[in-house]
């Protein structure tokens, strides 16, 4: 299940004007980004692993993750970003939620990428540091997106009330 | 050909005419939607959200403990009554009554329309 985390990709691209202002931009400053995607990556696993819990999650496979690391920043600057991008966010978000990575982490870390993307992109301008911050933030939204989805499953397993019923109930809080 | 919500408006009619110890009463759907509504008052979507909320949850703790297919849960307050009945996993019944009513006829009535819904929706 992913269409309340679809309806709002598609929601916040439209909000942001993304696919007019930003999503062509991305293509031209993937080069710039990706010079220093070693040492983006590097720096995200070595902040990661400063928190024991975290460090614990990523420990024994960490350059098997700093490869899938290096794609995931690579697509990033692709330049499209329809159905099939968002499928793929999305299950990245899912394998995050499988793995019990609490989203806490996934935020933190999201927050050191903004700061990195936009250090690395300060020199081509204020359009550059934006997109590269507006694609940051859909893609924490998707992951995010597939944490809140798979709470409102647990909590209708466990309650047995379904989703539409528990989005009412919470309408009256 | 009378539709299915005038037979169910009809169940609710003749079990509202059984004993004046139902206060009001009503058909709600698993969503929380209400489906036919008796109960009096302006909280009708609250009852529908609350009392469907009370079936998932009455029918969760049943499966878990094993004691069998849920079919009916009563609240007492201090003031009134809350009986809700499964109509066959698809809508429950919800009952307000009186405080202090005769339980005993009003759950006789209440099953009996219990099942005559089950056959109508
Ligand atoms: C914005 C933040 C993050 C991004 C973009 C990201 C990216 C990715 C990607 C692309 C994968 C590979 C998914 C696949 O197999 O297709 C992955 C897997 C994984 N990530 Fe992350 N990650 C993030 C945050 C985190 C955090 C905070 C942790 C740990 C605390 C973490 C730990 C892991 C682990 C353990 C896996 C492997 C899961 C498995 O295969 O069972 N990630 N991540």
């Amino acid at each position: 299940m992913s269409n309340l985390t679809k309806e709002n990709f598609i929601k916040a691209k439209v909000f942001t004007r993304f696919d007019e202002l930003y999503a062509p931009l991305l293509p031209t400053i993937k080069a710039t980004v990706m010079q220093r995607q070693n040492e983006i990556t590097d720096t995200f696993y070595a902040e990661l692993s400063k928190d024991p819990t975290a460090a614990n999650i990523v420990a024994g496979r960490i350059d098997q993750l700093k490869a899938t690391h290096k794609i995931w920043m690579d697509e990033l600057f692709n330049g499209t970003y329809g159905d099939e991008y968002f499928e793929r966010r999305y299950k990245i978000g899912e394998i995050h939620v499988k793995a019990k990575i609490a989203p806490y982490y996934v935020e933190v870390v999201t927050s050191y990428l903004r700061r990195a993307f936009a250090e690395t992109l300060v020199q081509q301008g204020p359009e550059a540091v934006s997109a590269a911050l507006a694609i940051l933030d859909l893609d924490a939204m998707i992951i995010i997106g597939a944490y809140h989805e798979d709470r409102m499953r647990r909590m209708s397993e466990v309650t047995g009330m379904n989703q539409k019923l528990l989005e009412t109930l919470m309408s009256f809080g | 050909m009378a539709t299915k919500q005038e037979k169910i408006d009809a169940v609710l009619n003749e079990l509202k005419m059984a004993t004046s110890d139902i206060k009001g009463l009503g058909v709600i759907s698993p969503d929380g939607m209400m489906i036919a509504d008796h109960l009096g008052g302006d909280q009708g979507d609250a009852a529908a959200a609350m009392g469907a909320a009370l079936g998932s949850l009455a029918k969760r703790v049943t499966t878990t403990l094993k004691v069998g297919e849920f079919q009916e849960v009563n609240i007492r307050g201090t003031n009134a009554g809350i009986l809700l009945f499964d109509i066959e996993s698809r809508a429950a019944l919800i009952i307000t009554v009186s405080k202090g009513a005769n339980l005993g006829l009003v759950l006789l009535e209440a099953r009996q329309a219990q099942s005559q819904l089950g056959q109508i929706i």
